[in-house]
């Protein structure tokens, strides 16, 4: 058995430290605060957006909120509608409404707090002086929100592009018939074509599908044919920029899952099951941060860290090894006493029946020992 | 926002909710939960109220909520992407809860897993779905159980051929609890 509390908790955490809507007063006294502190949070994770993206049916979660989810379930955690994470839109419009309210949260909180004071008290002078502190603050917080605009402007630029890039153009593989976006579909084939075992005969055509397909996109977007070409041969540099492609391990042999992970220097330790795992959390951990802006995006050690933590407390449950000995038999004395006391009778058998054996048959007493072992067995 | 790993989501999650519940309340103050103790703040536990014009009304009964792992003891689900569990301690005489006080709700089980057949995947368990709304949605089962997905046979037998019967021992054990 476990200690009494295996996850010893200290509230004074600053991880620990939550917000939630509630932090404003109820709509009698600050009308729709509540909702709009609440309408900024992701529902999955019940904290303000980080990345969010937006399914198809509209519904926005933080990036590797949904990542994870749809790693298990492929529709909308909110409607149901069916979901895909290569149908996942930055959403940009929400992201910088989030920021400026992250700057703005505290500060709003106070001038509710105060709005009963200053209701309460008719005399509202010595409200000034913290009202221009707040200018101040509020000042700095506009000029946060000018420069976003203005990076949003530049992504908005963008944005339209890549849409077209990889939302529009979803393609079948023809080897495991997934749906994967087509600027990735080269990657996706090679791993699906060096992992299926066919024939000779089998390979060749598959290559020439593989060539025929090559064609296609290649003709379809010209401007990208050339750094098509350039991945494959730098396949095994791992670009810190590009989101990791779909991979589906089933057809992947362990020994290539090993050679994804170290692409990235990962461990490659472990079953199967266990590699799969990783990389996937991997792929949904790297993703996610690329939908961050390159400024608030984590390292890759960073990452790293947290995937190593994700693992630890996969395994927490399953090796929990007694270090404090002397505390663990002062907490289960009861358990180790009752055990004793259970043990007791049947060693008072055994050296009972051993003392019979001196007039008693030697078979009996064999008997006797075999329960006396069967019993002991069962109390350990 | 800081840390997104491991079980810190569900920490962090399960402590936004239980601040939400403390600080709004539940409606019609029809339950309270919470974890119970400040060290594990994986194991809740909810008090609820019978709803009124049900045999049930006037009880107050004690669940279990607990936050681990199905398979690997002690070990933190990773919720919210999975569900908690819910038991009643002690158990409620009710076609949808177990002899054993296990509470079964469709809203409780994941898409993938289907004990009994007929739940259809929108009634299922999401990661948007709360503490609260699960509570408020097994207070609407107190009051309507669905024999279609029965976990205590006997108790779906005797509801639907002799409904007085049921809720006269449901009205009896109530007042056991209370000490009546």
């Amino acid at each position: 058995m476990s200690d009494s509390t295996p996850y010893p908790l200290d509230l004074n955490d600053p991880d620990l430290e939550v917000q939630d809507p509630t932090d404003f007063p109820a709509s009698t006294d600050a009308p729709g605060m509540r909702e709009l502190d609440g309408s900024l949070r992701c529902r999955i994770c019940g904290e303000l957006y980080t990345a969010p993206m937006s399914l198809v049916c509209g519904h926005s979660f933080c990036s590797l909120c949904i990542r994870n989810y749809l790693t298990q379930k492929q529709d909308c955690p909110s409607c149901r509608h069916t979901a895909s994470d290569v149908h996942l839109r930055k959403n940009l419009t929400l992201e910088d409404a989030v920021r400026a309210w992250s700057t703005a949260r505290s500060f709003v909180l106070e001038l509710c707090k105060g709005l009963g004071k200053i209701e309460k008290t008719p005399g509202t002078v010595s409200v000034t002086p913290r009202k221009r502190k707040r200018a101040v603050n509020a000042d700095r917080s506009v000029e946060s929100i000018v420069g976003q605009s203005q990076q949003t402007q530049y992504n908005g630029t963008n944005y339209p592009e890549r849409e077209s890039d990889t939302s529009q153009v979803l393609a079948e593989c023809p080897v495991c018939h997934q749906m994967v976006p087509s600027d990735s579909i080269n990657e996706h084939l090679d791993g699906c074509l060096t992992s299926s075992s066919g024939g000779p005969s089998g390979l060749a055509s598959k290559l020439k599908q593989k060539k025929d397909w090559a064609d296609v996109f290649h003709s379809k977007e010209p401007s990208t044919s050339k750094r098509g070409k350039g991945k494959e041969k730098e396949k095994a540099e791992p670009k810190h920029d590009e989101p990791i492609p779909k991979v589906s391990y089933h057809t992947l042999k362990e020994r290539q899952i090993r050679e994804k992970l170290s692409e990235h220097g990962l461990p490659t330790n472990g079953d199967k099951d266990t590699l799969s795992a990783r990389h996937q959390r991997w792929r949904n951990l790297f993703n996610a941060n690329l939908d961050s802006p390159p400024a608030r995006r984590k390292s890759l050690e960073q990452l790293q860290k947290e995937l190593r933590d994700w693992e630890k407390s996969q395994r927490s449950g399953k090796t929990h090894a007694v270090t404090d000995t002397k505390a663990h038999q002062k907490i289960h004395k009861g358990q180790f006493d009752a055990l004793v006391e259970a043990a007791r009778p049947s060693k008072i058998r055994k050296v009972e029946s051993e003392r019979k054996d001196e007039t008693r048959p030697q078979q009996s007493a064999t008997k006797d020992e075999n329960i006396i072992d069967i019993d002991e067995v069962s109390k350990s | 926002m800081s840390v997104r790993a491991g079980n810190s989501t569900a920490l962090r999650r399960l402590m936004t909710e239980y601040r939400m519940l403390t600080s709004q309340g539940a409606p019609d103050g029809m339950f309270t939960a919470g974890p119970i103790s400040e060290s594990d703040f994986f194991t809740w536990e909810a008090l609820i109220m019978g709803p009124k014009d049900t045999p049930f009304e006037g009880g107050v009964f004690a669940a279990k909520l607990t936050f681990f792992h199905t398979t690997k003891m002690r070990q933190p689900s990773d919720y919210p992407l999975s569900p908690f569990k819910m038991k009643f301690e002690p158990p409620l005489f009710h076609p949808n809860i177990y002899p054993d006080g296990t509470v079964c709700i469709s809203i409780l089980h994941t898409p993938g897993d289907d004990p009994t057949m007929y739940e259809q995947a929108s009634e299922r368990w999401s990661p948007v779905q709360s503490v609260e709304k699960v509570i408020l949605s097994v207070i609407s089962m107190l009051a309507e159980p669905n024999l279609e997905s029965g976990a205590n046979i006997d108790c779906c037998k005797l509801y639907r051929d002799n409904k007085p019967e049921y809720e006269r021992i449901v009205r009896q054990s109530v007042r056991e609890q209370l000490g009546l």
